[in-house]
C-alpha cells in the first residue's frame, strides 16, 4: 500500500467514519452507505490538500471520486503525472 | 461536581440575540411527540429522570447570561415529570396541542433549566411527549439523540435493566474543539453578502414576532422532488446534499422572482458534527453559513441548479466549526433547513411528530424555510416561518402559496425560465387585477376644446393668459384661437415652431379647434433635427415666429387675418382624431413621435382638473416639447384657470423654475423632481403656491420632504406617473410626509380609466410586492408612434386582462403594494451590474440624497472602451500613437497632430541639442574640487540606462551607479545589473525606501501609474548620494529629447524658449516646483535639501541623450558588443520591473489609454524605436490576477480588475460646500450594500438639467476631469485676474472646478502645461512667467504677481521686447520672434 492510500485510510477510520468499529474496507462504498457524509468529505478535501498540496476543485466534487478509498486513490493519482 | 464550560461562538451569539429580548421564547426549540399506542407511565416516568442523568444538556444552566457568561453543567437537576391528563376532553388531541403551543411560548428561565417537559395523556393508547428546550443546549439532531436515548432507556425502565445504558457523549468536548477551531476563523470575503428583499420588504430587521406556516407536499410532489436527484448532472456527493440543492434552486428560484434580485445570499446551517463523537452527542453543534448565487436574467431551473450546486460546494468549504462568520449572519434575512432527522416510533408505537413554533425567532431571520419528513411519510413539509412584521398575513398565506407554485412549476418543466412562472393564484389574479384598475369613466365623449369652449363662453372677461403686461382674457383667447383656426385644415398636421409664449398656447389650441394635430417643435433645435421632425410628422404647415430653413411653408402669427372671419363651426373632431403628435428621444436611434388622440387628452384633462382643483393659475415654463407641459397649458384653460407664462431663454438648462417661485404668482406648479430639487434650500417664502406635480422623473423622498419642509407644510406634494405614450399621467400618489419614508415616493395608483400592470417576463401579472415590468392600459393610450409600425407592436401589445387588446410596455420597472399603491424602482435600461450585483442607478442615488448637506444627486457609470477589444483604434502612420490618446487628430494620410506639429518645430528644436565632446567636457569639469566621482548614473536596468552607463564609462569618467531598488525588480533586471556593472568595474549602488508601497499608491491615485512615483524617488534618493558624497553631477537617460518629464514639444518652441539656455532655465524652474510638491515622496522622505535652490547648482542633472544621438539597432548592437546584458523576458516588455504592469493596467483602465503611448511615440519621432517596435511593445499581455495580487500587496483599493474592470461609478452631488469623503460613503452605507456604495464623487454646484428639466446624465463631467478630492478649501474666482487664470487653467490642465488656492501640482500640472498656461495668459493679456507661477503655484497667487505686472500691450513696442526676458513677452510676438528666427536658419 502507497504512503498515500495509507495516510487516506488512516485519516477516514479515526476521523470520518460515523461508525469506525466496523473498519475499513478500501473498496467498500462510504460514501452511498453513509457512512461519511459531504460536510466529511470536505475535511478530507482539507486534509489533501494539507498533506499532499493538492487543490480539489469543486468540479472534481463529486461521488465518483470520493465513494471509496481506491476511488480517492485512483482520482489523487492524476496528480501525478502532471 | 458541577461543571463550568466557556460557550462556543455559536452559543455566544445565540445568548446576545437573547439578552437583547429577555422576555422572548425566541429560541425555544419544543417539539410534541404523539405516540399511537398505550404507554408505561411510571416506566416513562423513571426513564426520562434518567434521560435527564444522561444528557448533559438538560442539566446545562447558563450562569451570568448577561456578563461574562459561562456554561455550567450541574450535577443532578430536580424536575418531577408532570403528567397531564387530556382524555377526558371532548377533543384531547387537540386540547393537548392547544396547551403545547401556549408552554411552547413561555420564556425559560436559564439560569435556573434550559428545558422544560410533560407527558400528555391523550387516550389509554394514545400519549404525547412534550419537550422544549432552549436553542443554546439543543439543535435537530440532538432532538433526534435524546429522543432515541429516551426510548431506549423507557424500552429498558419497562424490564428494570437501565443500569447497561451509556449516557449520552458530553458536549464538552466539542466546546473545546470549537474554540480551537475558531482561532483559526477569518471572515468570509469572498461572497458580496445580498439578502433578497421579500417583496419589497427591506431586509433590515422586522422584530423577533413569527408565524409558521405549514404546507404538506403530495406524495406525487414529494416523489417528483426526490426524482430530479436520478436527472443527469443532478447528484451529489451524498443523498442528503443532493435533495438539500434541489430545495436550494427552488428557494433561489422563488426569492429571485419576489426580490427581483440577481445575487442573493441565504444561510443554512451546518451540522458540524464531525466526528462520531460528536455525532451522538446532544446540544447545539449548528451554525449558519451562507450560500451566495448570482443569476442571469433568462435562468432555468436547471442552469440555476448548477450555479447552486457550485455555491453549495464553495458552503460546505466554509462549513467548518467555530467557522460562522457572526457579521455575515446579521446580515443575512433568509434561512433554508433541511433537516434529515426522523422520530417515525416510539418503543414500538407510531409517533406523530408536532414542532412547535413560540410565534418567535431571531429578528434577523425574515424567512426560515424548513423542509423535513420526522415521521418517514415519504411527503415533505414545508415549514414557513415569516417575520410577521414584515409581511402581513395574505401576503404570509401568499408567500407560501408562491414558493409551492415554484415548486409545481419545477418539477413539471426542468428547462423552464424562472422569470416565466406564473406565480398567481387564480383568486389572487382576480385581486391583482382589479388593484390595477383605476375609476371607469363614462361613455359620453368629451374634448379640450369644447370644454374651453364652455368656460370662455361663461366667463369671458377672466384672464386666460398672462404674458408680461399683456393680458388675454377667455373673450380674447376664443377670437385668437378662431381666428388662427379658420386658415388650418381639418386633419392636417401643424408644426408649432414657437418659443414659450401665449402664442404658442393659441397655435396649439387653435389647431385642435380646427380638427387639426400639432407637434410641438422646439425654435431652438438644430435645423436638422427640425427638418426631420417636421417631415417625419408630416406637417404641411409650421407656425414660426421667424422664417425656418425647412421645405414646409412657415406661417408666422403675424401673417394671419387680422379680421374675425365669419363664424365657422369647428370641425366635428371625434375622439378618436388625433390631437397631437409628441417626439420623445429614446436611449437610442431617432425620436419617435407619440401620436396621441383627442379622446386620450380630454380623459387625462378633465381626470387633473378634477383631482387638483378647478381655476388654478399654472405657471408656464417647461418647454413645450415635454409632455409635462400639457397639463399646465389644458388644465387652466378647460376648467376656468389661468396661464403665467414664463418666457423661454436661451440657457442651456432652462432655469424658469426659479422666477416661477421668487415670484410667487401662480397656485400649482407642475415640475421634475431634478428641478424641485434646485429649490431646496433657497429659503421660499411663497405663500401662493400650495401644490406641486411632480412629473417626468424619480422623485425621492429626500426632494420631497427638503420641499416639504420648506413651505412648512403648507404644501401638497403630487407625484404623476406617466409616458408619453399614455398621454402625460396615468398612475398619481399625494405624497405624505408621515407614511412616505422608502427611499422614493410611491407613484401611485392608475387614474380614472387606466389601468397599471406590474408584468412578469411572460406577460402575466405577478402578485403584490414582486417587481415587474410596469404595462399601462386603457383610454390614455397613444395610438402608436408614427411612421414606426414595427416599434409601436413592439410597445403596444394585448393586456393582460381579459379582453384587453392593448397595454403599453413602459421598460419601468415597478412594484405593487397589497395596498394597491405602486412603487417606481427605475428603468430596466438604468439597471447596471456592479460586483456583480445588479441594481439600479436610482437605488444608490437615493442612499445619498437623504444625506442633510446634499440637494441634489446623479450617479453615473463611466465605462473606458477597453483598448484591447476595441478594432476601431487608428494609429499614426508615422509614430504610431493611437486615436484614443486624449486630444489627438489625425490628417488624410492618418498622420497625428504631435507629428505634423513636429514638421513644424523640429528644426528650431535642434537648438536644444549639443556635440557629443561636450558631454565629457562637462561632466569633468569639476574635477578636483569634488568627492570621488564625476557624475552618477541612473541605472534601471533597461537598455538605455545600461547604454549611458557603458558610455559613460568609455569616456573614462568615474562613476557611481545607483538603481532604485522598489521591490519589483525583475530577477533577470537584477540579473543584468549585477553583470554589467561587474564588466564595466564600476561601483554601483541599489537605493530603497521602506517608504515605496505608499509611493505607489499615491503615484497610482495622482497619475493613473507608478511610474511617476518611481522617477522622482530615484531623483530624490540620487540627490540625496550626490549630497553626501559630493558628486556634481547626475546624469540620467531617458531618451532623446525627453528630460525629466517633459518632453521637447511644440509649445517650447512656438511660444516662449527660442535658445538652448532658455529651455534650460525653464526645466530648472519646473524642477525645482516639481520637488516642492507635497506628494507621497515629499511627505516621507527627507526632502529638505531641495528647499534650497543652491542645490540645483550644486548637483546638476544632465540629460545623456541630449549629447548623445543613437539609433535603436545601433543601440543593441553597441550593447551586444559591450556588456552582458540581454533583454529581459521575465516582465513581457523591455522594461524592467513587474510592477510596471500595473501601472499600465490602471492606468488603461482609468485614463482610457495606454501610459506608455505618447512616450513610445516620440521615441519613434526621435528614431529610437520604429513603429512597429512601438505597437509591439504597447500590446500588452497583462496577467489582471498578478495585477490584483499587488494592488492588494501594495495597499491599493483595487476597484478595477474585478469583472467590470473599467467601469467606475461615479456620485455626483449639488451642495454648496464639498463634504468630506468618508462622511459620504459612511452615509450610504447605512443603507447600501458594501460594495455598492461608490468611492469616487465630484461635487457639482447643481445637477445638470436637460432642457425639459431631468438629470442629464450625459453632461455629468468625466471624473477624470473633475477637481480631485483636494486638501484645499474650494474657493472660486472672484477677481477679473482670477476667472481668466482659473478659465486658462480648467483649458489646459483638462480640470473643471478649479478653485484658486489649489495648487497647480496637485491638480496634475506638469511642466508642460505650465509652459502652456503662461503662453495662454500672456495671450489673454496677463503678463506672468514661468517662475511666477512656479513661485506662486495657485490662481490667487498668480493673479496677485499678475496684478503687479503691467498689462501686455496689444501691440508691444519692438526694441522693448528685444531687451526684456523672452518670458515676458506677448504670445503674438513670441511668434513673429520665432518666425525671423526660423527665417535666419533658413537663410542659413
Amino acid at each position: 500500500m502507497s504512503i498515500r492510500r495509507r495516510k487516506i485510510v488512516d485519516y477516514v477510520s479515526a476521523q470520518l467514519l460515523v461508525d469506525p468499529e466496523l473498519g475499513l474496507d478500501e473498496h467498500e462504498e462510504i460514501l452511498a452507505t453513509g457512512r461519511i457524509d459531504s460536510m466529511s468529505v470536505m475535511r478530507l478535501v482539507s486534509f489533501i490538500k494539507e498533506e499532499f498540496s493538492i487543490t480539489i476543485p469543486n468540479e472534481d466534487l463529486v461521488v465518483d471520486n470520493f465513494k471509496s478509498v481506491d476511488a480517492i486513490d485512483a482520482y489523487l493519482s492524476r496528480y501525478e503525472s502532471v | 461536581m458541577s461543571r463550568h464550560l466557556g460557550l462556543t461562538s455559536a452559543q455566544r451569539l445565540m445568548l446576545a440575540g437573547q439578552n437583547l429580548n429577555p422576555d422572548d421564547p425566541l429560541y425555544n426549540s419544543a417539539f410534541l411527540f404523539v405516540i399511537n399506542g398505550a404507554i408505561d407511565v411510571a416506566a416513562f416516568v423513571e426513564a426520562f429522570a434518567r434521560l435527564v442523568a444522561d444528557a448533559e444538556p438538560l442539566r446545562t444552566v447558563i450562569k451570568n447570561p448577561t456578563g461574562d457568561a459561562r456554561q455550567e453543567v450541574l450535577e443532578m437537576t430536580e424536575f418531577d415529570l408532570p403528567i397531564i391528563d387530556f382524555a377526558e376532553d371532548a377533543d384531547p388531541e387537540a386540547a393537548a396541542m392547544a396547551w403545547a403551543k401556549e408552554k411552547a411560548k413561555q420564556t425559560l428561565d436559564i439560569e435556573q433549566a434550559t428545558f422544560d417537559s410533560a407527558l400528555l395523556k391523550l387516550a389509554d393508547d394514545r400519549f404525547a411527549w412534550y419537550l422544549n428546550q432552549h436553542h443554546l443546549v439543543t439543535d435537530a439532531k440532538s432532538f433526534e439523540v435524546v429522543f432515541r436515548h429516551m426510548e431506549e432507556l423507557y424500552v429498558a425502565a419497562r424490564s428494570g435493566t437501565t443500569e447497561h445504558i451509556d449516557s449520552i457523549p458530553s458536549f464538552s468536548p466539542y466546546v473545546d474543539y470549537e474554540s480551537q477551531r475558531a482561532q483559526s476563523r477569518e471572515p468570509i470575503s469572498n461572497l458580496a453578502v445580498v439578502p433578497p428583499p421579500l417583496y419589497g420588504r427591506p431586509v433590515q430587521a422586522g422584530g423577533t414576532e413569527n408565524e409558521r406556516i405549514e404546507i404538506e407536499l403530495s406524495q406525487r410532489m414529494s416523489d417528483d422532488l426526490r426524482q430530479l436527484l436520478g436527472r443527469p448532472g443532478n447528484q451529489a456527493l451524498t443523498r442528503d446534499l443532493g435533495q438539500l440543492q434541489i430545495f436550494a434552486t427552488a428557494t433561489f428560484a422563488f426569492l429571485k422572482r419576489v426580490s427581483g434580485q440577481e445575487t442573493i445570499t441565504i444561510v443554512a446551517p451546518a451540522h458540524n458534527r464531525v466526528n462520531r463523537q460528536f455525532a451522538s452527542s446532544a446540544g447545539l453543534f449548528i451554525e449558519l453559513f451562507p450560500i451566495e448565487v448570482t443569476t442571469d436574467g433568462d435562468e432555468t431551473f436547471a442552469s440555476l441548479h448548477h450555479r447552486v450546486q457550485d455555491a453549495s460546494i464553495e458552503y460546505l468549504r466554509l462549513a467548518q466549526p467555530g467557522h460562522a462568520d457572526p457579521e455575515v449572519n446579521r446580515r443575512v434575512n433568509v434561512v433554508l433547513n433541511y433537516l434529515t432527522m426522523e422520530f417515525v416510533s416510539f418503543a414500538g408505537n407510531p409517533v406523530t411528530t408536532r414542532w412547535l413554533h413560540p410565534d418567535s425567532v431571531d429578528g434577523h431571520h425574515q424567512l426560515r424555510v424548513q423542509v423535513f419528513d420526522f415521521d418517514r411519510t415519504g411527503r415533505f413539509t414545508l415549514a414557513f416561518d415569516v417575520a410577521t412584521g414584515v409581511l402581513g398575513e395574505r401576503q404570509r398565506v401568499a408567500l407560501a402559496a408562491h414558493f409551492e407554485t415554484m415548486l409545481e412549476a419545477m418539477v413539471e418543466d426542468w428547462d423552464r425560465p424562472i422569470e416565466e412562472v406564473d406565480l398567481l393564484g387564480d383568486e389572487e389574479r382576480l385581486e391583482v387585477l382589479a388593484l390595477a384598475a383605476g375609476d371607469p369613466v363614462g361613455d359620453e365623449p368629451t374634448d379640450v376644446v369644447a370644454m374651453f369652449l364652455k368656460r370662455a363662453a361663461n366667463m369671458p372677461a377672466s384672464v386666460a393668459i398672462q404674458e408680461d403686461d399683456t393680458c388675454w382674457t377667455y373673450a380674447d383667447l376664443d377670437r385668437a384661437t378662431e381666428r388662427l383656426a379658420q386658415s388650418i385644415e381639418p386633419q392636417s398636421v401643424i408644426g408649432v415652431a414657437l418659443p414659450r409664449s401665449a402664442g404658442a398656447v393659441i397655435a396649439m389650441l387653435a389647431t385642435l379647434r380646427a380638427g387639426a394635430v400639432f407637434v410641438p417643435i422646439d425654435p431652438a433645435w438644430p435645423l436638422e433635427r427640425i427638418r426631420y421632425l417636421a417631415t417625419d410628422a408630416g406637417c404641411s404647415t409650421i407656425i414660426a415666429d421667424a422664417p425656418l430653413d425647412v421645405d414646409i411653408p412657415i406661417v408666422t402669427l403675424d401673417e394671419l387675418p387680422s379680421t374675425t372671419p365669419t363664424a365657422r363651426r369647428p370641425a366635428a373632431a371625434t375622439p378618436e382624431d388625433l390631437a397631437y403628435i409628441l417626439y420623445t428621444s429614446g436611449s437610442t436611434g431617432e425620436p419617435k413621435g407619440v401620436m396621441i388622440e383627442r379622446g386620450s387628452l380630454a380623459n387625462y384633462i378633465s381626470w387633473a382638473a378634477g383631482f387638483y382643483g378647478p381655476a388654478l393659475t399654472f405657471p408656464l415654463f417647461t418647454p413645450l416639447t415635454f409632455d409635462l407641459t400639457i397639463t399646465s397649458i389644458f388644465v387652466p384653460l378647460t376648467s376656468g384657470g389661468s396661464i403665467v407664462v414664463y418666457p423661454s431663454t436661451t440657457d442651456a438648462a432652462d432655469l424658469a423654475v426659479l422666477d416661477v417661485f421668487a415670484e410667487d404668482a401662480v397656485d400649482i406648479v407642475k415640475l421634475t423632481p431634478s428641478h424641485l430639487a434646485l429649490l431646496v434650500d433657497r429659503h421660499l417664502t411663497g405663500t401662493r403656491i400650495r401644490q406641486l406635480i411632480l412629473g417626468g422623473e424619480d422623485l425621492t423622498t429626500a426632494v420631497a420632504a427638503g420641499v416639504f419642509e420648506q413651505f412648512d407644510g403648507r404644501l401638497t406634494i403630487h407625484n404623476e406617473y406617466g409616458p408619453t405614450e399614455a398621454t402625460v399621467g396615468c398612475v398619481v400618489h399625494t405624497y405624505d410626509p408621515e407614511a412616505d419614508t422608502d427611499a422614493s415616493v410611491p407613484i401611485g395608483r392608475p387614474i380614472d380609466g387606466a389601468q397599471a400592470y406590474v408584468i412578469d417576463a411572460a406577460g402575466q401579472p405577478v402578485p403584490p410586492g414582486v417587481p415587474g415590468e410596469l404595462w399601462i392600459a386603457g383610454v390614455g393610450l397613444a395610438r402608436g408612434y408614427a411612421r414606426r409600425p414595427d416599434l409601436t407592436k413592439e410597445r403596444f401589445v394585448p393586456g393582460p386582462a381579459i379582453d384587453e387588446d392593448r397595454a403599453y410596455r413602459t421598460g419601468d420597472i415597478a412594484r405593487v403594494r397589497p395596498s394597491g399603491t405602486i412603487e417606481y424602482l427605475g428603468r430596466r435600461d438604468d439597471q447596471v451590474k456592479i460586483k456583480g450585483i445588479r441594481v439600479e442607478l436610482g437605488e444608490i442615488e437615493s442612499a445619498l440624497a437623504s444625506h442633510p448637506g446634499v440637494t441634489a444627486v446623479a450617479a453615473r457609470l463611466w465605462e473606458h472602451s477597453d483598448a484591447e477589444a476595441s478594432e476601431d483604434l487608428i494609429y499614426c502612420t508615422r509614430c504610431g500613437l493611437a486615436s484614443d490618446y486624449p486630444g489627438v487628430s489625425f490628417d488624410a494620410n492618418r498622420v497625428c497632430n504631435d507629428c505634423r506639429a513636429f514638421d513644424e518645430y523640429s528644426v528650431k528644436a535642434r537648438v536644444y541639442f549639443k556635440p557629443e565632446a561636450e558631454l565629457a567636457t562637462l561632466l569633468t569639469s569639476q574635477r578636483g574640487s569634488r568627492g570621488n566621482y564625476d557624475c552618477i548614473a541612473l541605472l534601471s536596468g533597461g537598455k538605455d540606462s545600461t547604454y549611458v552607463l557603458c558610455r559613460l564609462v568609455d569616456m573614462g569618467l568615474r562613476v557611481l551607479a545607483v538603481t532604485l531598488d522598489n521591490g519589483y525588480l525583475s530577477d533577470q533586471a537584477h540579473g543584468n545589473i549585477g553583470r554589467v556593472v561587474e564588466a564595466l568595474g564600476v561601483d554601483h549602488r541599489y537605493l530603497t525606501t521602506p517608504a515605496m508601497n505608499e509611493i505607489f499608491v499615491d503615484s497610482l491615485q495622482r497619475h493613473a501609474n507608478v511610474c511617476n512615483g518611481c522617477f522622482k524617488t530615484i531623483y530624490t534618493l540620487s540627490m540625496q548620494t550626490a549630497l553626501d558624497e559630493d558628486i556634481p553631477y547626475i546624469v540620467t537617460g531617458l531618451s532623446r529629447g525627453q528630460f525629466f518629464e517633459t518632453r521637447l514639444t511644440a509649445d517650447l518652441f512656438t511660444e516662449l524658449t527660442v535658445s538652448s539656455n532658455q529651455i534650460d532655465a525653464n526645466v530648472l524652474a519646473t524642477r525645482k516646483a516639481y520637488h516642492r510638491v507635497d506628494d507621497a515622496v515629499h511627505r516621507l522622505l527627507d526632502v529638505s535639501m531641495f528647499d534650497d535652490d543652491d542645490v540645483f547648482e550644486a548637483v546638476q542633472f544632465v540629460d545623456f541623450y541630449r549629447y548623445i544621438d543613437v539609433g535603436l539597432e545601433e543601440l543593441y548592437a553597441y550593447l551586444d558588443e559591450r556588456v552582458p546584458w540581454s533583454r529581459p523576458t521575465d516582465t513581457g516588455r523591455s522594461t524592467n520591473c513587474l510592477i510596471n504592469d500595473v501601472g499600465i493596467y490602471y492606468h488603461r483602465k482609468v485614463r482610457g489609454h495606454h501610459n506608455y503611448a505618447l512616450p513610445y511615440s516620440w521615441d519613434v519621432r526621435m528614431g529610437h524605436k520604429t513603429r512597429n517596435q512601438a505597437l509591439e511593445e504597447l500590446d500588452d499581455d497583462i496577467d489582471v490576477a498578478e495585477v490584483a495580487r499587488i494592488l492588494d500587496e501594495i495597499g491599493f483599493p483595487d476597484d478595477v480588475t474585478g469583472s467590470e474592470g473599467g467601469r467606475r461609478l461615479v456620485m455626483y452631488y449639488a451642495a454648496p460646500a464639498e463634504i468630506p469623503v468618508p462622511q459620504l460613503k459612511e452615509h450610504m452605507a447605512s443603507t447600501l450594500p458594501p460594495q455598492l456604495v461608490p468611492s469616487r464623487f465630484v461635487r457639482l454646484d447643481a445637477i445638470p438639467l436637460t432642457r425639459n428639466g431631468k438629470v442629464d446624465r450625459d453632461a455629468l463631467p468625466s471624473p477624470d476631469h473633475q477637481r480631485p478630492e483636494m486638501e484645499t478649501t474650494f474657493v472660486a474666482p472672484r477677481s477679473d485676474n482670477e476667472i481668466i487664470l482659473t478659465r486658462i487653467w480648467e483649458q489646459v490642465l483638462g480640470v473643471a472646478g478649479i478653485g484658486v488656492r489649489d495648487r497647480f501640482f496637485d491638480l496634475g500640472g506638469d511642466s508642460i502645461m505650465a509652459i502652456q498656461v503662461v503662453a495662454q495668459a500672456s495671450r489673454a493679456g496677463l503678463a506672468i512667467t514661468l517662475p511666477d507661477l512656479f513661485e506662486a503655484l495657485t490662481v490667487e497667487r498668480l493673479a496677485e504677481a499678475a496684478d503687479r505686472s503691467p498689462a501686455v500691450p496689444a501691440e508691444p513696442d519692438r526694441s522693448e521686447a528685444a531687451t526684456s526676458g523672452l518670458a515676458t513677452l506677448g504670445a503674438e510676438e513670441l511668434e513673429r520672434l520665432a518666425d525671423v528666427l526660423k527665417a535666419g536658419e533658413d537663410g542659413l
